[in-house]
Order: structure tokens, then sequence, then C-alpha cells
């Protein structure tokens, strides 16, 4: 009875309600197609921004601006006819020849080389001192204090100034090794060649020899006076590693 | 507690009139009608609105991305020419609220073009509208907004950009302030540029790279031996594609009334020249194909001066004073040999050899400036034919040149210059035979030995195998040549042994240096462009450098030591 005399009620809103939901549907939709429409103008308005970038890039990156930085600011030149490889041959051969231990070695030269927080175990007591005309390659390993990670001494050794720098103690640890011939050299690692060029020159002392890669650099000897605390520490390490045959310096490689 | 009593004041009211209550229902239902009709007329608006709106953007109307004018790019998809929306300071001066005074002294200051004069006249000239400056840079546009003149209208305008300036300048030419090609290609494809493909850009064949060291080599040149012009092309023998254009002094585009005078004139298609000697592979290749030189040790007389008829005598740099080869007269750049050769030919193949190659019509390439050839004409006797057997008495542009030489080393077949990347839509034409192959062929070891053993030793870059050709002319002065005015040029093929790209080189009225040991001729001063762009660009363009590589040089070995044989 109350169903029947509401009837008309539940019509009109069972139509407004489906016409509400479809009309929010519509309204869905086209709020959708605004975002859309909104999104593509970005697009659009990114790549308008991309083509001005470009243009703009172009303009500055011109050629001859190019050519003016090239010769004027960079120094730079075409390649030579030389400079081109056409086999492997020729590329094979242009590999660089770095010198073997025994050519490194053909002038009165000291190597040495520090192997952190691995203790080695040396492979002879030390040898007594060769003749000194015969080159040969003393090689010291020191034993880092085992608190510093081993990147860590590197790091130090190479860059801090200060005097509580762990390597400060490391070369007390040192021990002198007997010269380990040959393989050892071309294994040493970049840092403690690092070091030992920096090693030479301090105390002036003329036999101090750094790695050949830095002899040039070494045999200048005056060195930066801001690097004298690190050369110092080193120095003193240095002493140890010396082969009591260091004698002079030596160009010939 | 009280107690209230509310009377009721219905049973106070009057009674109602019979005839007022269907009034009020009159009155109601018509406010009901007035508004459903309001709601009506909404819904159908909004009805309408529904329907009619488009919501589809982007697929038609207006795309911002497609400019004005289309791109040019070259070769490789570097922007040439592009249309940019540029800053644009226009005023009304009709309209002016401030000081004009004032207004003009601020101006002149922020847009030092025009002097203060020049902006009081404009402002009290109660025009409606006039520019005060195209292309302005935003800070200007602030600045010039901070004024505070309400007249003042800033609007942005499509404009033509030159990205790389002064690069290949005159191949594309420039348009004007309507936007309109003027010259160059912008003229030649401006249907194409402004028309509904505009939205894809052109392909041109230049090559940036080797068109700015064409540029910045010749423009070292030109100034090193104060020469007043240069032009320089790089074509792709085998298609005729234009990699590298030029033609100095220099000319920006962007501003095409400022620069040198002649800046605007293209050396190199529209200017035509005496060629001088870079003509006589032409007449040996010419007397090969017919027959008259059988070997490059076929002797001629070669005396010190040679007189022919009129007068005059025909004389060389070098002269032999005895008999010589031919590969002594090319080596040595004789006159007084090839004058000989190009006599055997004679006057009617010479013409025919010549129209076969295009060297008697204006140069065919896409430009619209495009010099006309100066020939002997009706006038080509013997004199004449021998004359132009080594470049003078004919002038060409130095794109003929390029293309004679592309023809004579591409295998004999002549195909125009193209400015358009070879590619779908611009196919290499067909082109038509003017030399036999064994001739072309041949003729690589001649000019190989020009560069190894002759004239040209400057401008041999090592391992890019350059052959070519020398070529001084006296310069026309007042209707007679004189010695110290000349123009050098250096036509050049690399490499050699399998030639794939023409370089020619040019200088206008080059002056002797003290390191050219008092010389202007072209082995001084041309040919060492033609080495240096080699050696920059022939990598570039898949020429790889290989010392151990080499033209064909059997038939001139005996020629290699100038010593050998005189």
């Amino acid at each position: 009875m109350i169903a029947r005399s509401f009837k008309s009620v539940i019509w009109v809103a069972t139509v407004g309600g489906a016409a509400l939901s479809c009309y929010m549907v519509s309204l869905r939709v086209a709020t959708e197609r605004a975002d859309l429409a909104k999104v593509e103008h970005q697009i659009l308005v990114a790549k308008r921004d991309i083509r001005m970038l470009q243009t703009e890039l172009g303009t500055r990156g011109r050629m001859s601006q190019l050519e003016d930085w090239n010769s004027n600011v960079l120094a730079l030149s075409a390649p030579t006819s030389a400079q081109f490889v056409h086999d492997d041959m020729t590329l094979a051969r242009l590999e660089r020849h770095d010198a073997t231990v025994e050519e490194r070695t053909s002038g009165d030269v000291r190597m040495a080389s520090a192997e952190t927080g691995v203790a080695v175990a040396p492979a002879a007591p030390a040898a007594p001192a060769a003749e000194a005309p015969k080159p040969r390659v003393v090689t010291a390993i020191a034993h880092a204090p085992p608190p510093p990670a081993p990147t860590a001494v590197v790091h130090q050794a190479s860059y801090t100034i200060g005097p509580k720098s762990p390597l400060g103690t490391e070369p007390k640890k040192a021990e002198p090794k007997p010269e380990r011939h040959a393989k050892a050299a071309p294994a040493a690692k970049p840092a403690p060649e690092k070091k030992l060029a920096a090693k030479g020159a301090p105390d002036n002392k003329a036999a101090a020899k750094p790695a050949p890669e830095k002899k040039l650099a070494a045999a200048k000897a005056k060195p930066a006076p801001e690097k004298k605390a690190p050369e110092k520490k080193l120095a003193s390490r240095g002493k140890i590693v010396r082969h009591p045959a260091a004698a002079q310096e030596s160009d010939a490689d | 507690m009280t107690a209230y009593v509310a009377i009721d004041s219905r049973t106070a009211a009057p009674a109602p009139r019979p005839g007022g209550l269907a009034l009020t229902y009159h009155r109601l239902m018509l406010i009901m009608l007035v508004f459903a009709g309001v709601t009506m007329l909404i819904a159908t608006r909004l009805l309408w609105l529904q329907v009619s709106t488009d919501r589809s953007t982007g697929d038609t109307g207006f795309n911002p991305l497609i400019p004005a004018r289309g791109d040019i790019v070259d070769r490789n998809g570097i922007a040439l020419a592009r249309s940019i929306d540029a800053w644009t300071i226009a005023i009304h001066p009709d309209r002016l609220l401030g000081n004009p005074e004032e207004l003009a002294l601020k101006l002149a200051q922020l847009i030092p073009e025009h002097s203060a004069d020049d902006y009081r006249k404009l402002l009290k000239s109660k025009k409606s509208f006039a520019y005060l400056s195209h292309r302005a840079l935003p800070e200007l546009v602030s600045a010039v907004n901070a004024l505070g003149e309400p007249a003042i209208e800033f609007s942005r305008e499509p404009e033509r950009l030159y990205p790389q300036t002064g690069l290949a300048a005159h191949v594309l030419g420039w348009t004007s302030t309507e936007g309109h090609g003027v010259s160059g290609m912008e003229k030649v494809l401006d249907a194409r540029l402004t028309g509904p493909q505009r939205g894809a850009p052109v392909e041109l064949s230049i090559d940036t790279r080797v068109q700015a060291t064409m540029e910045s080599e010749l423009a070292a040149a030109m100034t090193k031996f104060s020469a007043i012009g240069a032009a320089g092309v790089v074509l792709d023998l085998k298609t005729g594609e234009v990699l590298a254009m030029t033609s100095l002094p220099q000319l920006n585009p962007n501003r095409p009334g400022q620069g040198a005078v002649d800046a605007g004139f293209n050396r190199a298609t529209l200017g035509v020249y005496e060629l001088g000697s870079t003509f006589k592979p032409f007449t040996v290749a010419m007397a090969m194909d017919s027959g008259i030189i059988k070997s490059f040790n076929q002797m001629y007389n070669c005396p010190t001066g040679l007189p022919i008829a009129g007068g005059h005598v025909i004389t060389d740099t070098h002269p032999f004073g005895g008999p010589c080869s031919v590969a002594d007269i090319m080596r040595e750049s004789s006159n007084i040999g090839t004058a000989q050769i190009a006599a055997q030919v004679g006057s009617q193949r010479q013409q025919d050899f010549l129209r076969r190659m295009g060297f008697l019509e204006p140069v065919q390439v896409e430009l619209h400036e495009r010099g006309r050839t100066l020939t002997p004409g009706n006038n080509w006797g013997e004199v004449a034919t021998m004359t132009v057997g080594f470049g003078h008495g004919i002038a060409v542009t130095p794109l003929h040149l390029a293309l004679g030489y592309a023809t004579l080393f591409n295998g004999g077949i002549r195909r125009p210059a193209t400015l358009y990347k070879v590619g779908p839509g611009h196919p290499v034409p067909e082109g038509t035979r003017v030399f036999t192959e064994e001739t072309s062929r041949r003729m690589r070891g001649l000019l190989r030995l020009v560069v190894l053993a002759g004239t040209g030793k400057k401008a041999d870059a090592p391992g890019f195998r350059v052959g070519g050709k020398t070529g001084t002319a006296e310069k026309l002065q007042g209707g007679h040549y004189s010695g110290s005015a000349v123009v050098t040029t250096f036509a050049g093929v690399f490499p050699m042994d399998e030639p794939r790209y023409v370089v020619v080189a040019m200088l206008d009225d080059p002056k002797a240096t003290p390191d050219t040991f008092g010389f202007h001729t072209a082995g001084w001063n041309v040919a060492p462009v033609v080495s240096r762009v080699v050696s920059r660009v022939g990598a570039l363009l898949g020429v790889a450098p290989d010392p151990s590589r080499e033209a064909d040089l059997t038939e001139v070995a005996a020629y290699l030591k100038p010593e050998a044989k005189h």
C-alpha cells in the first residue's frame, strides 16, 4: 500500500539517479579529456622548448665558434694520416711498450712496494747488498697496522698532512724485505709508487730513486713545499727501504 | 505555570473570494512556465554545447610545431636555417602618452641602432605603427617594457634564424623581412618552405663540417695573401652533390644588409673567371679521346715562346726550350705545349667537348644565381682554341670547373651539380658520357704526377692521394691582361686511386708574400688550402688516409723526379 503510494516518487528517484550517474560519467570523461588535452598541450610546449633550446645550442655551438675554441683555446688539430690505423698488425704495434723490469733497472734503480693489511712472509732473509752496478729491485713490504683499512692507509699516505696520520707509525713496522726480483716490480701498486716518487726529494739524498715512471719528476728534486709533511714521513720509511748501495741517479731507461 | 492561548488567525481571516483562487493559480502557472522556459533554454544550450564542441584538439587546427617557414638542414640533419619566434618591439606613435623627448632619449640608449633625433621624429610623426626592433633580446624587451609607455607593443613574430651564421650563406641565401626567400636556396625553395610540406625539413647536400673547414681555410688564405675574394667547392664526383660551396668575403644571412659590399655576390656560381691552367687536363683528355695523344710520352716541341696569329706570343713560366712530353707539359703547366695540343684538337671538337661538359651554358645547379659563361663566341678560331686550351679566353664559374673535374674523373660522365641530398626523391641523374672511361682512368696518374712532382706539390695531403692541377690566370683589367692581378685556382681530386671528391679552391687577386718568395701563383697560395682542406675533411668523408696506397703511376713513373727528363 505504502509502496504503491510512493511508486511515483521511487520512479522519479530512479530516473533522477540514473540521469545523475550518466551525468557524472560524462563529467568524468570530460575531466579526463581536459587532462589529456592539458598533457598534450604540455607536450607541445615541451617540444617547442626542445626546439628552441636545440636552436640555441646549435647557434652557440656553431661551427665557426667550435673552430675558434679548437684552434685558440684547446689547440686541437685534425688527426694526421699517421694517426690512422688500417690493420690489426699496425694497431698491435701501437701498443706502448712498457719497459720490463730488466730494462727499468738497467740503471741504478730502486723500487719498493708496500703491501698493506696482508702479512707476506719474506721469501728469503735479507740478502746482503749486491754489487752496486748490478741493477736490482728492492722491495719493502710494510705491514700496515691492523685498524685502518688498507685503502685508508694509502689514502692518507698520499694526502694527509696531519701528524697523527697512521702512516706516521707505519715506517717503523716496515721491514726491509730482501730483494724481490723481476716480477715484483710490475705488480707494484700505484699508490706505493706515488709515495716513493714523493719521497725522493726532501732530504735531498741524491740516491733517492723513485719508481721509473716518476723519475724525471724526482730528478728535478725541488718538491712543492706543501708536500713536505707526508714526504718526510715517507722519507723515513724510504731510509729503511733504501738499499745501502743506492747511489746515483740515473735517467737511463 | 502560565498557560498561553494562541488565537488562530485563519479563523479571523476573511473568506477567499471565489475568483481570487483562480487568479492565484493562473499566476502560479505563469511563473512556473517562466521557470520551465528558462530551464529548458539553459538545458538546450547545454545540449547544444555538448554536441557542437569538438574536444579532439591537436588533431585539427593549428599545430605550433609546424614552423611558419620550414627548416633547412644539412646532409647530417644539422640546422642551417630555422624559424624562431622572436620578440618584436613596435610602437604606435599616435597613441603615445609619455613625453616624446624623454622617451626618444631612453630609446636611443636602449636601442642604439638609431639616434635620439630619429626616435624623436618617429614619436612625433603621429604614425599609427612603426617597428622599433626586430629579433630583440629578452633583456631588451624587459628594459623597454620598464619604460612603461603603453604605446609600445611587444609581440612574438616568426623570424628566420641561421644558427651557423655565415656558414654556407651563399648556398642558403636569405629572406626578406616579409619572410620570403630573396636569394640562394631560400628563394629556390620558397614555395616548398611555406607550403603544406613545411613541417618536414629540406635536406641539403651540404656537409656543415666540410663547409666550415673550406670556409676557414679559404678565409685564412684570403687574409694571408690579401686577396679580394675567394671561392671554394667540394663536390661528390659520383653523384654531383655539393658538399661545400663557399664564397668569400663572408656574409651573415641573419643580417644580409651588413658586411662587405660584394659579400652578397656568389663567386662560386655567379662569378665567372678565366681559370687558367686548370683547363689543361681537359685539353689533354680531349686529345686522348680524339686519338691525338696515345701516350704521355708523346713529344711536342716546346720553344721558349710560341708566336701565334695576331702578333702575340705564348710563353711559359717554366720554359723548356726544347722537346717536351705530354707528362712534362702537364707537370710544369706548359702553355706552349697545351696550345699545340689544343690546336690539334681543333676548334670544332673543342667546342663540342666543352658544350657536352656544360661549359658553354650557365652551370647546372638549383640556385638562381648562375653566371653566364664568357667564350670566344663567333671568334673561336685557332688562336682562341689555343688560349682556351690553357684556360684563357673562356670564363666559367668555379662550380663549372668542379663539375668538369667530376666529369673527367668519375669515368667520363657528366651530371649536374645538386644542392639536394641524394636519396629517395632525389636520385642520382643518369648523366651523359663526355670522355671515355679509359681516358678518365689514365688521367688519374697524370694529375697525381702534377701533385707529386709538378706545380701542385703543396696541394698534397699525406695519405690522401690528391691529384690536381694549379691554375694562375691574369685578370682582365681595363680590357687588357695585367700581370699584377691574378686569379689562382687549384682543382684537386682525391683519392686518386679511386676518385671520390673534387675540391676546387680559388683566390681572387692574391698578393705575393715573403714566404711565397714573391710568387703569387696558385702553387704557392691556393694549393696549400686544398692540402689542408683534404687532410681535415678526408677522413670525415670516409676516405681513410693510407700511405701504402697510391694511384696507378705506371704511365708517368719516368717523370716522378723532376730531374728525370727534360
